[in-house]
């Protein structure tokens, strides 16, 4: 890479990191793990810098990147056990199949869209509306169950 | 989805500072493009040499 580029990446990198590490965290539900696949992701991003477009490239090859690093690890090993302790959203969030709660994640917190969303999970456009309206119907009861009912009801506002 | 947005927005608030130095993931990506540089190098070299020692061996 030539310099300007190293330039441009070191730019990129200070921009994202920190919206990378949220959704990482929101995805594994622990920090460092959240901080692990975002370094690597964004190791991956320099190796394959010279070959990605500017813009949106760019951050949707991190994004991909960041979901395999966490989600994709996830879908090969059972389930985690979610550790007893105060019952929170992240709590709720880690009882959701892997690919639920990385549309749920993608849509509602990175605000993508439905086609964004598709390709980051490499899945069709159709499985990520079933997934992400299951996914927001199974963190409603499990908010409920956890007692927290006014997240519940939060999770519900402006579904279709 | 807003208000879940909100919600999502404020469970992944980090409690910490926590930042990497693009420097140093600039250092170890360009450390992994020369690993790669040497193993692909190193493979066709492989594949030349196994070329040549064909064409070389004789044919009994």
């Amino acid at each position: 890479m030539v310099a300007r580029d190293d330039a441009e990446y070191v730019e990129f990198v200070a921009a994202v990191q920190d919206g990378l590490r949220r959704t990482a965290y929101l995805l594994t539900g622990d920090w460092g793990l959240a901080a692990d696949a975002t370094q690597e992701a964004l190791i991956k991003l320099y190796v394959a810098w010279p070959r990605l477009e500017r813009g949106v490239g760019l951050a949707a090859y991190t994004r991909r990147a960041v979901v395999t690093l966490t989600i994709g690890r996830q879908r090969r090993q059972p389930r985690p056990q979610v550790a007893p302790g105060k019952p929170t959203l992240t709590v709720a969030l880690r009882t959701l199949p892997p690919q639920q709660r990385g549309c749920v994640v993608l849509r509602c917190f990175e605000e993508l869209t439905v086609a964004e969303t598709a390709d980051a999970l490499r899945c069709t456009e159709g499985q990520v509306t079933g997934r992400t309206a299951r996914g927001i119907g199974a963190l409603r009861r499990e908010l409920a169950r956890l007692g927290l009912p006014s997240m519940a009801a939060a999770a519900m506002e402006g579904v279709a | 989805m807003n208000d879940l947005t909100d919600l999502l927005a404020q469970a992944s608030e980090p409690d910490d500072r926590w930042s990497v130095a693009p420097e140093a993931l600039l250092r170890e990506g360009r450390s992994r493009v020369r690993r790669r540089r040497i193993v692909a190098t190193g493979a066709a070299v492989a594949v030349a040499l196994a070329a040549a020692a064909a064409v070389a061996r004789p044919p009994w």
